[in-house]
């Protein structure tokens, strides 16, 4: 099914990831955001699709958690489509610092597809009387990337959306994102993973800050 | 053969809900039914021919090299015991088509499988398939017109069977990957297949109006097989009947379609409707469908673009080395990121197709000119010209072009005609006709149309479309013969009124040896326009060339209310050049002496200015001053700022860009002068195997070339023997290598293990966003680089190291 797309980019995050964290975007930044912003609503064109499992066997002490006192996962994927991608190859050779905006965008921008997405699945599912964690996604605290393969799988999403993944585990189109969420008739949120079982602990600049990814 | 004799076949409906409802159980690779239980799906075919199918499909849409990895039988098995089993049910009712479905691997360039690697995959399906004698081969549910292209030449080119194809479209006429049905249509036509149509991903509703631009782009026969609707997105449930589905597909039949059909969701029902109105309609007769004639239009196309020859198609010639000397030097270095930007920057000037030629000497073009067809079409969907006279070449560039391209050239000669047409004919391209031959370049009309007449007809003999063919009646030069040009005029104006083909021309040749060429051209090309000329060869950056095309297409009309011509040239002051323009609007801006200095532009990122103040530099000062005193300092400024947050990374690389400029200036300046380059070692820079994120490794090319070191970039997704080879030939010490994924880290440890058996010595710097110092140093790394400027000084280090 076709996503909707948000009226715009998350301005001070996409701001924030330009900058490391460490200011304000000044005028130059500011100018490139909006050129890239009009080029990415310009070439998404974004898609999603969903469907409801029992199987709730996922690799990984983090989602394990995450799905406690689930009976039933939502199975999620979304991408903004083969255009996005086309147009960064094309901007590299042509304008790397355009390049390196509009790639930073449009990894935010399918993040906030996949927030409204999300919210839509949830609306069905709360109709139903039943309730949705937050989602989680491969690769996020010690669930492995190759899990996506699963999701994959049984969303039929080469067929569905045009996602698929390469011998070496990337999706393709590259602005793509898989994510299960957890049901239940009795209300869960869900929990994050924490820094103990991520991969990425030792290195993590949040976490020498003091800080988590939730934080957002 | 298929026979088409106007009647409408019936081909099948969905395998996949057939065969559970079967009640069998289905294993993760259904396709091992065809072995393990084969009257299972003996059984589906029966059912479906039982209600009327013609054609059935072989149960082999998952088989591929890729998919059945794992299901303990080889693809050969599979396909073969697939074949057997749709051959059993038909007998002598029905016909088998070995059915081909997508690899589910993302061709190359968005993704990492490389079209060869396509091909071979399919190639491998196609000969175990035609091993058991189906009678036909249908290529199904692609959506990348590229992997189309490798299933089609597989097919082709290992049987001798019929093949028809179909995509899978969205709502608005493309695929995921953006292919449009006419581009679809132009593109299968040529290959040589027997029918193309539209199935999957929509239902009949949805089709049908899909159905009619598809009937309107080709004359090949069509066909369509829906979905029963469109699916509950939750359940999968499809949401029409099969009455429903028969009542809908009763307005295709007026399409003259030559099979209908249905997709998922479908069953021997929906085809039990089918072949109700089918035969409804046979009764009918085909008295009443009056075939009207139609003009087949001439045009080319990428996977996105479609260029159809009903206006005045401009021709980008800047990526020809003749007579471009910086264009030479790049395609001798490999530098293919030069040859992208000029493949890039015609497209954004106007130009609606670009012609792509690599003859310079010392280059394979045999092996250079698919790599570079291959690469523009990373860049820009415009068609593209091949232009060699290299006959492998051509033939190796035409077949990883994605689309229907033009060739450039064949001429009256036999032996070219001999070696020329047929690849027209084998991979569907249209081509230039020069009207010349074995006694050169006729001086009379009267000849030249000789000329071309001889070409048409060879062309129609051997298969190419007569109107595919382009004429081109060649332009001489005005100042050796200068009544030479009232012939060629006159030859264009014959061509168009007694064969009614398009004309092409290559016009600066013209002014040749004389004075102000701008003035000879541009009149030059508005005769030819005039007398008939369709297609101008010509520098889309020239913007008096481009302004006398755009007003040419006003002053016939062509451009209707003028539209075209009033949003481009509102404000166009007439006689002003470009660069005068240019330098013009830097002096409006007030400009001081301080702005113009180098610093000042490169910190600023401008890139003209920083090329213009360091040409300013150059009157008083050498080549190595500017860099060690100006370029390079202005550079390390940038570098505090961004090590210290004052300045953030795009900033940064467009002042790496500007620095660049100024440095391709330095650079001309001692070729011009004969000088040693400055370089302080060669780099081999590469993302590794399994990745196709890039931008991390630009950005690192970018800034250390800069600080005056020679990359060798090998772009993306790049196998370690690759590296190692490039290495070793270029004679390198440092290898930089990048890997965004924590999956694609293994792969950049093998690669540092190979380049290390090779040479221990050599030092490998290593980045990217989930590597860490000490993993860099686990795997073998002797520098982790965790930006641009840590990978400067890591490469200066090693440079110290090696001396």
């Amino acid at each position: 099914m076709e996503l909707k797309l948000p009226e715009r980019i998350d301005r001070e995050r996409w701001a924030r990831m330009l900058t490391g964290g460490r200011g304000e975007a000044g005028e130059r930044e500011t100018l490139l955001m909006d050129e890239c912003e009009k080029m990415l609503f310009d070439a998404a064109r974004p898609k999603g699709t969903y469907a409801f499992s029992d199987d709730l066997s996922f690799e990984g002490k983090s989602i394990r958690r995450h799905l406690e006192g689930c009976t039933a996962a939502v199975l999620m994927a979304a991408t903004l489509g083969r255009a996005v991608d086309d147009r960064l190859m094309r901007l590299e050779v042509r304008d790397l610092a355009a390049g390196v905006v509009y790639d930073t965008g449009a990894s935010l921008l399918a993040e906030q597809v996949c927030d409204i997405f999300e919210e839509e699945i949830r609306a069905r599912v709360e109709e139903e009387g039943r309730y949705m964690t937050g989602r989680f996604s491969p690769g996020y605290g010690d669930m492995p990337l190759t899990q996506q393969r699963k999701l994959m799988q049984a969303l039929d999403a080469e067929r569905r959306i045009g996602l698929t993944l390469s011998e070496s585990g990337l999706m393709i189109p590259l602005k793509s994102i898989t994510a299960v969420c957890g049901t239940s008739d009795r209300p869960v949120t869900g929990s994050l993973a924490t820094c103990d079982e991520c991969a990425l602990r030792s290195e993590c600049e949040l976490r020498k800050a003091g800080k988590t990814c939730a934080d957002k | 053969m298929l026979i088409n004799d106007g009647k409408v076949r019936l081909l099948d409906g969905g395998m996949g809900t057939m065969l559970q409802r079967s009640g069998a159980v289905i294993p993760d690779v259904p396709e091992v039914l065809n072995i393990e239980a084969p009257e299972v799906v003996e059984n589906v075919h029966r059912q479906y021919i039982e209600a009327g199918s013609d054609i059935v499909y072989t149960n082999t849409f998952g088989v591929n090299r890729f998919k059945t990895e794992g299901s303990g039988y080889t693809v050969d098995e599979l396909v073969k015991g697939a074949v057997r089993c749709a051959k059993n049910a038909c007998g002598e009712r029905a016909k088998a088509a070995l059915d081909i479905g997508p690899l589910g691997k993302m061709l190359e360039p968005a993704g990492t499988l490389s079209f060869e690697e396509a091909y071979d995959a399919f190639a491998e399906i196609v000969k175990s398939g035609a091993a058991e004698g189906p009678e036909l081969i249908v290529i199904e549910t692609m959506t990348d017109l590229y992997e189309m292209k490798a299933a089609v030449l597989a097919a082709v080119e290992n049987s001798d069977l019929p093949v028809i194809c179909s995509m899978s479209f969205e709502k608005d006429g493309r695929t995921f990957t953006g292919c449009s049905i006419e581009a679809m249509a132009a593109t299968l036509e040529g290959l040589g297949v027997s029918a193309v149509g539209i199935n999957c991903s929509l239902g009949p509703d949805e089709i049908l109006p899909l159905a009619k631009r598809l009937r309107e782009a080709t004359d090949l026969p069509t066909f369509f097989k829906p979905n029963a609707g469109l699916p509950d997105p939750a359940t999968g449930e499809y949401n029409i009947s099969a009455e429903e589905f028969t009542e809908i597909m009763k307005s295709y039949l007026e399409l003259e379609p030559m099979f209908i059909g249905g997709c998922c969701g479908t069953d021997p029902d929906f085809i039990r409707g089918l072949r109700r109105i089918a035969d409804e309609d046979a009764a009918q007769g085909a008295c009443e469908k009056n075939k009207e004639e139609r003009t087949r239009p001439v045009r080319i196309c990428s996977a996105t673009k479609v260029v159809t020859f009903d206006h005045t198609v401009v021709c980008g010639e800047r990526l020809n080395p003749t007579g471009k000397k910086r264009l030479k030097q790049a395609l001798l270095d490999g530098d293919m990121n030069y040859v992208l930007k000029q493949a890039i920057l015609q497209d954004e000037e106007g130009a609606e197709m670009l012609d792509i030629n690599v003859g310079v000497p010392g280059i394979d073009e045999v092996s250079v000119l698919p790599k570079v067809v291959k690469a523009v079409q990373t860049v820009t969907n415009l068609p593209l010209q091949i232009d060699s006279s290299n006959a492998a070449a051509v033939e190796a560039a035409l077949r990883v072009y994605n689309g229907k391209a033009i060739i450039n050239s064949v001429n009256g000669e036999k032996a070219s005609m001999e070696k020329i047409l047929p690849l027209a004919k084998k991979y569907g391209a249209c081509v230039i006709g020069l009207t010349l031959d074995e006694d050169g370049i006729p001086e009379s009309t009267e000849k030249r149309i000789e000329v071309a007449e001889k070409i048409l007809d060879e062309a129609e003999r051997i298969g190419v479309p007569r109107e595919d063919v382009i004429i081109d009646c060649l332009t001489l030069t005005a100042s050796a013969q200068q009544e030479g040009v009232r012939q060629t005029l006159n030859a264009i104006r014959q061509v168009k009124e007694r064969f009614g083909n398009r004309t092409a021309l290559g016009v600066s040749n013209i002014s040749f040896g004389l004075p102000s060429r701008p003035l000879v051209n541009k009149t030059f090309l508005v005769m030819a326009l005039e007398c008939g000329l369709d297609m101008p060869i010509i520098d889309p950056g020239n913007d008096e060339m481009m302004a006398a095309v755009a007003t040419f297409e006003m002053l016939v009309a062509r451009d209707k209310n003028a539209v075209k011509y009033i949003e481009k040239y509102s404000d166009y002051e007439v006689g002003r050049t470009s660069s005068a323009a240019a330098s013009e609007a830097k002096s409006e801006g007030g400009q001081t002496a301080d702005e113009g200095s180098v610093f000042y532009t490169i910190e600023k990122g401008l890139e003209e200015e920083t090329a213009l103040a360091t040409r300013e530099l150059l009157k008083e000062h050498d080549e190595l001053e500017i860099v060690n005193d100006w370029l390079i300092p202005a550079l390390d400024k940038i570098g505090k700022g961004f090590e210290t947050g004052k300045i953030f990374l795009p900033q940064m690389i467009q002042a790496a860009t500007a620095a660049q400029a100024g440095f391709e200036v330095i650079k001309e300046s001692m070729n011009a002068s004969g000088g040693e380059q400055i370089s302080l070692g060669k780099v081999i820079i590469a993302t590794v195997k399994g990745d196709v994120h890039d931008i991390g490794k630009n950005i690192v090319k970018v800034i250390m070339e800069n600080y005056g070191f020679d990359m060798i970039d090998l772009g993306k997704d790049v196998p370690p023997e690759d590296i190692v080879k490039a290495m070793i030939d270029n004679d390198a010490d440092i290898v930089g290598l990048s890997a965004l994924m924590t999956t694609t880290l293994p792969s950049m440890e093998e690669t540092i293990r190979q380049v290390k058996a090779v040479k221990p010595e050599a030092k490998i710097l290593a980045g990217g966003a989930v590597l860490t110092e000490d993993y860099a140093k686990t795997i073998g790394a002797d520098y982790y680089c965790k930006d641009a400027m840590k990978a400067v000084e890591a490469a200066k280090d090693a440079v110290g190291a090696a001396q």
